[in-house]
């Protein structure tokens, strides 16, 4: 067994796993301090993570250790619920020491605009291009972990999340802003949903946390036009 | 009838959100975007009643029972059958 504690989210989560790959995985932020909870996997958790797997992925054959990884990820992902956090499906970046999350249908271009702003701003990074957690508090933040897709993408980070774009392939490039209510539909799609509906409820509550400081755009937009970065940055930058 | 599933609502002020939860959430594809009559009506359907029933305690409620409102009950009531979310 191994046993050790990260920091993510600006909490500290005990780990406790049977292989060693999910402690080399969280290498860069791993903490020495007491825990806020703990995440242990069992042999069952692992197998449970393979039904799923298959499900969606049915000539793969992942090993426990990698599945591992992600039944971690799906109890911590469980977890932070209970301390005002949750999990999103987007590509996160930073600039300014303001964090943007962009949303979207897989394939969408997500990654691709992202690194538009990496190559573009000089300050920019990207601080999880899969799957930021969020903390709701008085100022709304966006975090990086080391889930974060198979670019590998992500810094050790927590940073004020200034908004939420929701991208859409389109013709041309065009940007506006949205009210939540109108934006919730896919906020909602790209959330982590728990198994527990006492969870799911209270996952409702922090997404309505989000408002008003954070802001909702839409962006229709299409990658092979040159201005596709320059549309999205006079809107969100502000 | 009633609801086959259970909805968890946020409360946007005069609009609402209804959000399937539980475990068989997922046969739902999206949420409701409600008015506050549509949230009303969502709200009676978490038990037993009727259509008649339901027309009758908002007309009750807000002492109105023109042809609109059953009108209205009737259109939200098709929209969910249509999209099987009752039962019976």
């Amino acid at each position: 067994m191994y046993q050790f504690c990260i920091q993510v989210a600006n909490l500290v989560i005990q780990i406790e796993t049977i292989n060693v790959r999910t402690y080399i995985f969280c290498k860069n932020y791993i903490v020495d301090k007491k825990p806020d909870f703990c995440v242990k996997i069992s042999q069952m958790d692992i197998d449970r993570e393979r039904e799923n797997y298959l499900l969606l992925n049915e000539y793969d054959d992942p090993s426990d250790r990698d599945l591992e990884t992600i039944a971690v990820f799906r109890k911590i992902s469980d977890g932070i619920i209970d301390y005002n956090r949750f999990m999103i499906h987007g590509a996160a970046i930073a600039t300014n020491d303001e964090g943007y999350i962009f949303i979207g249908k897989s394939g969408t271009g997500k990654t691709t605009h992202i690194m538009k702003w990496i190559q573009n701003i000089k300050d920019a990074y990207v601080i999880n291009g899969d799957k930021p957690f969020i903390i709701i508090d008085d100022v709304p933040k966006v975090c990086g972990s080391p889930w974060s897709g198979k670019e590998h993408m992500h810094s050790n980070v927590v940073v004020p999340l200034k908004a939420i774009v929701i991208m859409e392939r389109h013709e041309k490039n065009d940007i506006e802003q949205i009210r939540f209510f109108d934006a919730f539909p896919m906020l909602f799609q790209q959330v982590f949903h728990s198994n527990s509906i006492e969870n799911q409820k209270n996952t409702l509550k922090l997404i309505k946390g989000l408002t008003p400081k954070v802001s909702f755009y839409l962006f229709r937009f299409n990658n092979m036009l040159p201005d596709s970065f320059e549309v999205a940055r006079k809107a969100l930058c502000k | 009838m009633k609801l086959k599933y259970i909805f968890e609502t946020v409360d946007m002020g005069d609009e609402f959100i209804a959000v399937p939860v539980g475990d068989n959430a997922e046969q739902i594809h999206g949420v409701l975007k409600l008015n506050k009559a549509g949230n009303e009506i969502l709200s009676l359907l978490n038990n037993d009643t009727t259509e008649e029933q339901i027309v009758e305690l908002l007309s009750e409620k807000y002492e109105n029972n023109n042809k609109e409102l059953t009108a209205y009950v009737n259109k939200f009531i098709r929209f969910l059958q249509d999209n099987d979310m009752l039962e019976n």
